[in-house]
């Protein structure tokens, strides 16, 4: 009985915590993902300052690094993090150019697995693009005034990485304001973006390795 | 032959070994730290750029996470009480030789003390020579200011690989490590990131 009592305690207090978050109905969800969509459409190019936390749990204190993210439409990305150390990654025709601390590499992204997923889920979920993927089971929340996908990954590779991604969008813009990646053991990496300007003209230097 | 033997201590004196001598490695001694290095590590041509991050989180036990830029992790070891445990590891770097070389290098470098077999010492260096299955590992310290310097592991006849440390500050951290195989194409280096 006391354990009944507990449990009961426990959920009530769980579904407590969660108040905020209100899951949208099947009818919310489709407005949402059309505004989405429509939104990504507009965005052909996407300039943001990013932070980026690394949280390990048995770390006193997360990892934090900086920088700037530059997307250029369908599909080139730029993560330069100026914080802690200078390391920039180009995702462009189906390669990854390294430039770590002015020692520069590329890796072809079609004979390595790993990293042609994690290109394809960081251009979509930068513009947005990845709400009609049947490569995700999602679910949406509202949040105040944030919209919440939650994406779980169908695909092995990407499911060894990462047990859930959860997107963030503000609910005027309708473009990504975080990206949370969990990994299996609950580890995960927030990246929160900030100063996002769209359609800004980015140079084509940028994109040059 | 004396070509055969080990010159890891050619040329340096021998001296007598107390009872309470002991090889200590402090670097990775203290569980108040989070130990945060951008690492690189080469092996057999790829290579593998990213955070490794060093944390002692029991008395005899350590927990070793080497991630991406991005996030995922390229592999999670635990080591306690001189035995390892692998929590993940990417498929490229799961390769018997390429693991063993990882958790024969990392227990190395966390391992805090360790008895005496030999001590030599020349103008620079007191070095202690520890003795464990049949291998060696020499505890280079400096002479000025007793710091670690470099720690060398080899067979009977031939050095396999050495730590070096550089660059230690007051609170016994070491801001660069290099660790540098002989026989075997594997390089790591580390390098401390600033808070």
């Amino acid at each position: 009985m006391l354990r009944f009592l507990l449990l009961s305690f426990l959920f009530i207090n769980i579904s407590g915590l969660q108040a905020q978050e209100v899951e949208l109905s099947p009818s919310e969800t489709e407005t949402f993902k059309n505004d989405v969509s429509t939104s990504a459409k507009q965005s052909k190019t996407i300039i943001n300052t990013f932070v980026q936390l690394k949280h390990i749990d048995f770390l006193s204190n997360d990892i934090e690094s900086s920088g700037d993210l530059y997307f250029k439409s369908p599909n080139i990305i730029k993560w330069s993090y100026t914080k802690p150390y200078e390391y920039s990654v180009i995702f462009k025709n189906k390669k990854l150019f390294i430039n770590d601390a002015g020692k520069k590499s590329d890796i072809n992204l079609a004979s390595n697995k790993i990293f042609e997923k994690l290109n394809d889920l960081i251009a979509k979920s930068v513009n947005g693009d990845m709400l009609d993927d049947t490569q995700f089971s999602m679910s949406f929340f509202k949040d105040k005034d944030v919209f919440v996908a939650k994406l779980s990954p169908k695909d092995t590779t990407l499911k060894e990485m990462f047990k859930q991604i959860v997107l963030s969008f503000g609910s005027k813009t309708y473009l990504v304001s975080s990206v949370k990646l969990i990994e299996p053991s609950g580890d995960y990496t927030l990246i929160n973006f900030q100063n996002t300007s769209v359609n800004k003209p980015i140079p084509d230097a940028v994109f040059a390795h | 032959m004396l070509g055969c033997k080990v010159a890891t201590v050619d040329n340096y004196s021998e001296s007598e070994v107390k009872a309470e001598d002991a090889v200590k490695n402090p670097y990775f001694a203290n569980s108040a730290i989070d130990y945060v290095y951008k690492a690189d590590i080469a092996v057999y041509g790829n290579e593998f750029s990213g955070i490794l991050i060093l944390k002692k989180t029991g008395i005899q036990k350590h927990r070793i996470v080497f991630t991406s830029q991005f996030g995922s992790t390229f592999f999670d070891l635990e080591f306690e009480n001189g035995e390892h445990k692998v929590n993940s590891i990417v498929e490229q770097l799961n390769r018997k030789i390429i693991l063993n070389t990882l958790v024969r290098d990392f227990s190395l470098l966390i391992r805090e003390k360790g008895t005496v077999a030999e001590s030599y010492y020349n103008d620079r260096y007191n070095v202690l020579e520890n003795q464990k299955n049949k291998r060696s590992n020499y505890y280079f310290y400096n002479q000025s200011d007793l710091s670690l310097h470099k720690i060398v592991h080899a067979t009977k006849r031939q050095e396999k690989f050495m730590i070096f440390f550089k660059d230690v500050s007051e609170d016994q951290v070491a801001k660069n490590i290099r660790i540098d195989h002989k026989n075997i194409k594997l390089n790591i280096e580390l390098n401390l990131l600033k808070k």
